[in-house]
């Protein structure tokens, strides 16, 4: 007894004692990290010094001495601005491309879990297709076998691009060919700005509306009817302030140019931005729908059969007891497919499509510092990820919380 | 969806006879439809899904139309078959395919004898547990492996113009034939012929490849033969498994040559067998061997240092030493022998592979589809313990290694892979004071590398999670060390439920190796530059590469894809 407990009151000699060692071991690990970032840094600025590289920030105000296609960017323009354009670029391939993924993935997604043997086949083809093919192998192809060498006719003066025009009508609804597209759009007219101002306006009240009714039917059990209140709301204020305004805003239909070398209003873009868009919507679809499609067949089988008893219809049952339950399920998978969509934009530089990625690589190779630039990169991609990261995980939490209450 | 009773004759229209009904419902309902029932099932059952039937067909016939046009007509395939070799092998010196062709067969002996391991292991493994062994059957087979024969079937038949890649097929698939029959038993001796095999290999690559030396060849071959022959001979899992991974490493080896740290790998592929073989005889031996070896290896070490000067390998034998030496100090005769042995048979790897002395072709050489195969095993290879230290550190107890390696993770899972093969291509140089720059290549797999360890580290972190604390208690209850319980209980467990995540993160990888075009290295996708550069391809055939380049890539995807579903299905993963 005396032995034993001798024993355990004696402390082990310190280079076996655990609190010694757990101590020992983290300053040994932070003492490594800082020596090996020294050094690597340490070489870094040396190396940089002896060819030359600026290693400050005042670069960003110097000139690039490029221009990109199609865009008010010329060559006087800082490289500040030019790390803009890109971020507004990628935006724009990411927002298009995640809208264009989800609207594909949940089709092709619930497509696989259709009765119709037909259409699980052609859902499961397309999914297996695409899902085992790079990303870049698409952009390409999208970008140089359907464009660039594609059956799409060139757009110069002797070789006019095809139109496809609205049946008995002069009014083209796209434009296309191998290098730029055309699509209607919006365009303001007097009074325009105020109109959208309303519209604004109208859209938080409909949202008000919305929980309105919520609240009403919640509190009396009566029907809600929210949606028709409050797209009713927006559309009688829509209707009106567009009547009382005459006419605010109208459609921009895109025209050839009179030089027959651009396109005059409505939107105008060019393959690289469809080809990015339309590879990275595909892709990541494939990616989606076997997201959706397992998140379904997650839901427990007992739900399915309580609402079997319960003689809800096929829709019913899907709208009210599988589709909440799968969606909670998918949510954080989807949200990871979006970053990675994201993230996969940057290989929009295979089709010579101007985002961040392509314009901090033409800019290190007109000789600004490569450190600083990629540096740059990283942070804005960190951002991005940030950014919808948190987005979703709003998104997320009133998910959860409203499936519990 | 219209309810499915489970009867033929719904109970409502029974008419009341509940014996018809049970009888109707204990009948086999699948076996007996007929096409017309099947197809009123499956595709007309309601008024919307013969809708759907119609629209969706007519889409399936119109593009199935076009596609096949496209492929069997319109194609103009003289863009991929000219250049077929192009394809597979980009810039790799002509005049040195012979080790290709030897590295091609080397591996393919190596899986046929690594899956005659795995099969051996699960035989015993089945045999103990007194279960049946599930049978590959062969639509199982055709539904994994039919899509990588389709490829090479249609490569050899658009591209192939002499018999020479026929035979090189032909002699890929004897020797993984060879290779997994000779780890089986074979009553019947005629069948035992097929041990000697890579001399018939041999005699046939002869004829494919006139410039490949006769002597070298047979060389090969007998050594191949006699290792057959030991494999078949002794037929224990660790030979089995050593001689596998032995014909891996040399096949490598044949490629790339002896320098570098092969022998290292050399050692590492024969460590089961020597431990096995230290295992039977531990017993017998005075404690004393293990510091007669280390004692020797430490005198011959000295003397290569003398003659040699300092370098990488001396250094890394070195360390392996003093790793020896403290062990055997510690006085616990199991670990110190074991690692007394590695240093013993590192040491004569080294020798051997000193005194070969095989001149290769370094990788900046190396392009192609060989080349995207080859980063993405060594990725694999080398991202693998990466990620597995980067979970542990972030799973550990130590907040400083916690908060390093969740650092890293986060960093790197937050921007794309093409920010990093831009940084290795820019700058990576800058971080190393050395005289020789890195190569490209080896600058862009350190990138794919860095960056596929941080998704490896987040799927074994889900592993660990998955296992639960009853396993660390209980591994606490029987006094095992933190580490012990680490490596024998939580690892194995975990990491089997993470195969199929794995297996996606690998196929992630090797489908991401395409984004070395980027980077202006010469891969399977950026062969398409070279071919379009060529007077008759300038502009035509665009499609059709692209249209080579994505099968390849696919039938290799799908292929490991469904061989890791099967892999699940066969570990019973998430079946209990």
């Amino acid at each position: 007894m005396t032995a034993t407990s001798a024993a355990s009151s004696t402390r082990p000699p310190f280079w076996r004692d655990i609190r010694v060692l757990r101590i020992v071991a983290q300053i040994a690990a932070v003492v490594i990290a800082f020596v090996t970032a020294r050094w690597l840094l340490g070489n870094l600025t040396t190396n940089l010094d002896e060819q030359g590289i600026p290693t400050g920030w005042d670069f960003l105000d110097n000139p690039a001495g490029f221009a990109i296609r199609d865009s008010p960017f010329d060559p006087t323009s800082p490289v500040r601005h030019l790390i803009w354009v890109g971020i507004r670029n990628t935006a724009a391939i990411s927002i298009v491309g995640i809208v264009l993924a989800l609207f594909i993935g949940t089709f092709v997604g619930i497509g696989r879990l259709s009765t119709n043997w037909l259409v699980r086949k052609l859902a499961t083809l397309y999914v297996e297709t695409f899902r085992n093919i790079p990303v870049l192998v698409i952009i390409i192809f999208v970008g140089f076998a359907l464009f660039t060498f594609g059956p799409l006719p060139q757009f110069n003066p002797a070789n006019p691009p095809q139109l496809v025009q609205i049946p008995g009508t002069d009014t083209n609804l796209m434009i296309l060919s191998s290098s730029r597209l055309g699509f209607p759009s919006f365009q303001n007219n007097d009074n325009g700005g105020t109109f959208w101002i309303i519209m604004a306006i109208a859209l938080l009240a409909a949202i008000a509306v919305w929980v309105w009714r919520t609240r009403y039917n919640e509190r009396t059990g009566e029907a809600h009817h929210r949606v028709l209140w409050s797209f009713g709301t927006l559309f009688i204020v829509g209707v009106t302030a567009y009547i009382g305004l005459s006419g605010p805003i109208s459609i921009s239909w895109p025209v050839v140019s009179e030089s027959g070398r651009v396109i005059v209003g409505g939107i105008a873009t060019n393959d690289g931005y469809i080809a990015i868009t339309l590879a990275l919507g595909i892709y990541t679809a494939s990616h989606i729908a076997e997201i959706i499609r397992g998140s379904i067949l997650a839901v427990p089988k007992g739900q399915n059969e309580a609402a079997n008893a319960l003689a809800l219809s096929g829709f019913q049952r899907y709208r009210f007891v599988v589709l909440p339950q799968a969606a909670r399920i998918a949510l954080p998978p989807i949200i990871n497919q979006f970053l990675n969509l994201v993230k996969n934009s940057s290989l929009a530089t295979a089709v010579a499509f101007p985002e961040i990625t392509s314009v901090v690589r033409t800019a290190i190779g007109n000789g600004n510092p490569a450190p600083q630039m990629i540096l740059i990169l990283m942070g804005c991609y960190l951002a991005f990820s940030l950014f919808i990261s948190l987005i979703m995980n709003i998104v997320n939490r009133r998910l959860q919380i409203e499936g519990r209450s | 969806m219209s309810i499915d009773w489970g009867y033929t004759v719904p109970p409502d229209q029974g008419e009341g006879n509940i014996a018809h009904a049970l009888a109707e419902a204990n009948a086999p309902r699948h076996g007996d439809r007929t096409p017309k029932e099947w197809i009123r099932a499956n595709l007309f059952n309601t008024w919307y899904n013969t809708i759907i039937t119609f629209v969706f067909g007519a889409v399936a016939l119109i593009g199935g139309y076009y596609v096949l046009r496209f492929l069997f007509v319109t194609a103009q395939w003289e863009a991929v078959s000219d250049n077929l070799e192009l394809f597979m092998l980009g810039t790799y010196p002509r005049s040195e395919r012979t080790r290709i062709v030897v590295q091609m067969l080397m591996m393919s002996g190596s899986v046929g004898l690594l899956v005659g391991y795995a099969r051996a292991r699960a035989r015993r493994l089945a045999d103990e547990a007194g279960i049946d062994l599930i049978p590959v059957t062969p639509r199982e087979a055709i539904a994994t492996y039919g899509a990588v024969a389709v490829f090479v079937g249609a490569s050899l038949a658009i591209g192939a113009r002499t018999i020479g890649p026929y035979m090189l097929v032909v002699g890929c698939v004897a020797a993984g034939v060879a290779g997994f029959m000779a780890t089986r038993p074979l009553p019947n001796p005629f069948a035992k012929l097929i041990l000697f095999t890579p001399f018939a290999i041999a005699a046939g690559t002869l004829t494919l490849v006139s410039d490949l030396n006769n002597g070298a060849a047979y060389l090969i071959a007998a050594g191949a033969t006699a290792m057959l022959v030991l494999v078949h001979v002794v037929r224990t899992l660790p030979l089995i498994l050593s001689a596998g991974l032995v014909t891996g490493v040399v096949g490598f080896q044949a490629l790339s040559g002896t320098g570098g740290i092969g022998w290292l790998f050399l050692a590492a592929a024969l460590v089961p067998v020597a431990f096995d073989v230290l295992g039977r005889v531990q017993d017998n031996l005075p404690p004393a061997v293990g510091w007669i070896g280390v004692a020797l290896v430490t005198v011959a070490l000295v003397r290569r240092v003398i003659v040699d000067g300092i370098g990488f390998a001396t250094a890394v034998v070195f360390v392996l030493v003093a790793v020896a030496v403290v062990a055997m100090l510690r006085s616990n005769p199991g670990p110190a022998l074991r690692i007394g042995v590695f240093v013993v048979l590192s040491f004569a790897m080294w020798l051997v592979t000193g005194a070969v002395d095989l001149e290769g072709i370094d990788w900046k050489d190396w392009s192609g589809l060989h080349l995207n195969i080859v980063v993405a095993g060594a990725s694999i290879v080398l991202a693998f313990p990466v990620g597995l230290l980067l979970a542990l550190a972030r799973r550990s107890s130590l907040p400083v290694l916690r908060y390093m390696s969740t650092a890293y993770i986060e960093i790197i899972r937050g921007v794309p892979l093409i920010s990093l093969l831009l940084m290795g291509q820019f700058f990576i140089g800058f971080f190393l004071n050395s005289d020789d720059p890195l190569s490209n290549i080896t600058r862009a797999t350190t990138a794919i590398t860095m960056f596929s360890a941080a998704y490896i580290a987040e799927i074994v972190r889900g592993g660990l999670q998955s296992v639960g604390d009853g396993q660390t208690e209980a591994g606490q209850a029987l006094g095992l060390s933190p580490a012990a319980i680490t490596r024998l209980l939580i690892l194995p467990q975990a990491l089997r439920n993470v195969i199929p995540a794995m297996v996606g993160q690998f196929i992630s990888l090797f489908k991401d190796t395409s984004l070395l075009a980027i980077i202006g290295i010469i891969n399977f996708l950026s062969v398409r530059e070279i071919v379009h550069a060529q007077e008759a391809f300038r502009g035509v055939g665009i499609a059709e590469t692209l249209v080579y380049v994505a099968f390849g890539f696919w039938a290799i995807s799908f292929t490991m894809s469904r061989e890791s579903q099967r892999l699940e299905r066969r570990l019973g993963v998430g079946v209990r």
